[in-house]
């Protein structure tokens, strides 16, 4: 009887056992359910979010190429011209004075000669059809030899690995990338030696900027908004910006871009 | 030794019954704050009616009118927790289909608790099944309707959802077994597994109780 009653209270238990895994099964499938549903749906509002923020960010570049392209044109065709023309006309006024007034206007055109040269500069870099016509390393170079006039800073450029063609959207916004950062060590950091390297490896470009300043804090929010456009604009190609500074070694700008198959040549 | 553990776990479901109680009141002004607002009345009925019986399981007194108690209790539960979920639902389609099945199971409820001629025991047992299932098809459909709207909240610190998942809980601890139950009891009732197992709705209730702690509990984390 003892034994019976031992049996059924076996059974008895079997049976809650039974139940509660059924319904801690059932919560347990709940709660997995409902949670990958509220991480794909947070997931797809953040997506949409960075889409969108993406093309505020693209409208924003494009707004800013075409004022920069109209500035360039401005530059070229205008003010370049009337310099040009000025210059044209001191030329010829230069057989009616005497010596002195002639070394005058000698000097006066010299200037011009040099207004004109460093607007003709200023106008590359600001136009899209130089980068178009010869390339992102051209145009680096071309921007560190507008720099380099200065006598300021001393300028190296270190191409490593076989150069590959981006398309111009990225090559244009990897050149404004270095500008902007060479804008910075120019109104910031106090440098005299600047390192620009362009690592190409089968599958990403690597481009760092260097330089030997007095650094800064990167954690620590700052007023301009250098540091996050480029971070912006590296995110809009699908590369990615990394930031290191100290004050005993400088400061270090590295964009990472994806190369695809078909860029390569 | 069957006696002792019907002993233990009808305890047990006074205990449980208290130890809500008892959080209720301790949380009473979160609970106001974070949807579980009246929550506190059910806990507040449940205690005052959990007292007779746990006098008697443990052999204090003797009540006379304990069915009718039981079906007021089940009423209330009933009434309670439907229009809990009724409230809570998380969707207006979802809330207008379960207004529709508790205008149902509720008039239903009524007729079998006043209108039933049956035996005490059995139109006892007839009003718990209503109750089980009634709140079970309510809970199912909350479910099938929160993964139908937007996945916003989360809901393991939700109070309305561990609410609800202590009435499933309850529900389908109790509903299946009540029936098969009372089947082979009215062919064999002197089978001591088919009282044990006849105490599943205990259980049941610990369960609900225990859940209801949890959801009273959240309230916390939401402060």
């Amino acid at each position: 009887m003892h034994e019976k009653a031992s049996v059924e209270v076996l059974y008895f238990l079997i049976v809650f056992f039974l139940f509660s895994i059924l319904i801690v099964g059932i919560i347990m499938y709940i709660i997995l359910k409902y949670q990958q549903r509220r991480d794909l749906y947070y997931k797809n509002i953040s997506d949409l979010k960075s889409e969108h923020e993406n093309e505020i960010l693209k409208a924003q570049i494009k707004v800013q190429e075409q004022t920069f392209q109209h500035i360039a044109n401005e530059i070229h065709d205008n003010i370049g011209q009337k310099l040009s023309f000025a210059k044209l006309q001191l030329n010829v006024m230069q057989d009616f004075y005497n010596k002195h007034q002639q070394v005058i206007i000698q000097e006066i055109a010299e200037v011009i000669t040099e207004s004109l040269s460093d607007l003709r500069n200023l106008s590359r870099s600001l136009s899209l059809d130089f980068i178009a016509n010869n390339g992102f390393i051209k145009a680096v170079e071309n921007e560190i030899e507008k720099l380099n006039k200065s006598g300021l800073y001393q300028f190296k450029l270190i191409v490593q690995g076989d150069s590959q063609f981006l398309d111009l959207d990225q090559e244009l916004m990897l050149f404004r990338i270095v500008q902007e950062s060479l804008n910075n060590v120019v109104k910031h950091a106090q440098a005299k030696q600047i390192l620009i390297k362009l690592h190409y490896t089968a599958n990403i470009l690597l481009v760092s900027i260097e330089d030997d300043g007095i650094g800064f804090d990167v954690n620590k929010k700052s007023n301009g908004s250098g540091l996050t456009n480029i971070s912006k604009r590296a995110q809009s190609i699908g590369g990615s910006a990394t930031i290191h500074s100290s004050t005993t070694t400088g400061t270090i700008v590295q964009i990472k871009i994806p190369l695809y198959e078909s860029q390569k040549v | 030794m069957e006696m002792k553990i019907v002993q233990i776990i009808l305890n047990l479901q006074c205990l449980a019954i208290f130890l809500s109680f008892f959080f209720s009141i301790k949380l009473y002004r979160l609970n106001w704050k974070n949807g579980m607002k009246y929550f506190s009345i059910y806990h507040f009925v449940a205690f005052i009616m959990a007292i007779p019986f746990f006098l008697m399981f443990n052999g204090f007194s003797k009540f006379s009118h304990l069915h009718e108690i039981n079906n007021y209790t089940l009423l209330f539960g009933f009434l309670f927790l439907a229009l809990f979920m009724i409230f809570n639902m998380p969707n207006k389609k979802g809330r207008q289909l379960l207004i529709t099945l508790f205008i149902i199971l509720f008039s239903l409820l009524i007729f079998n608790i006043f209108k039933n001629d049956l035996d005490k025991s059995v139109q006892n047992s007839q009003a718990f099944a209503i109750n089980c299932f009634g709140l079970l098809i309510f809970s199912i459909i909350y479910f099938l309707k929160l993964f139908k709207v937007i996945p916003e909240k989360r809901i393991t610190t939700d109070p309305t959802f561990w609410v609800v998942i202590g009435v499933f809980s309850f529900s389908i601890i109790s509903s299946p077994l009540l029936i098969v139950t009372g089947f082979f009891y009215k062919i064999d009732p002197v089978n001591r597994f088919l009282i044990l197992v006849g105490l599943m709705p205990s259980l049941g209730f610990i369960t609900l109780h225990f859940f209801l702690i949890k959801a009273i509990l959240c309230t916390k984390k939401l402060q």
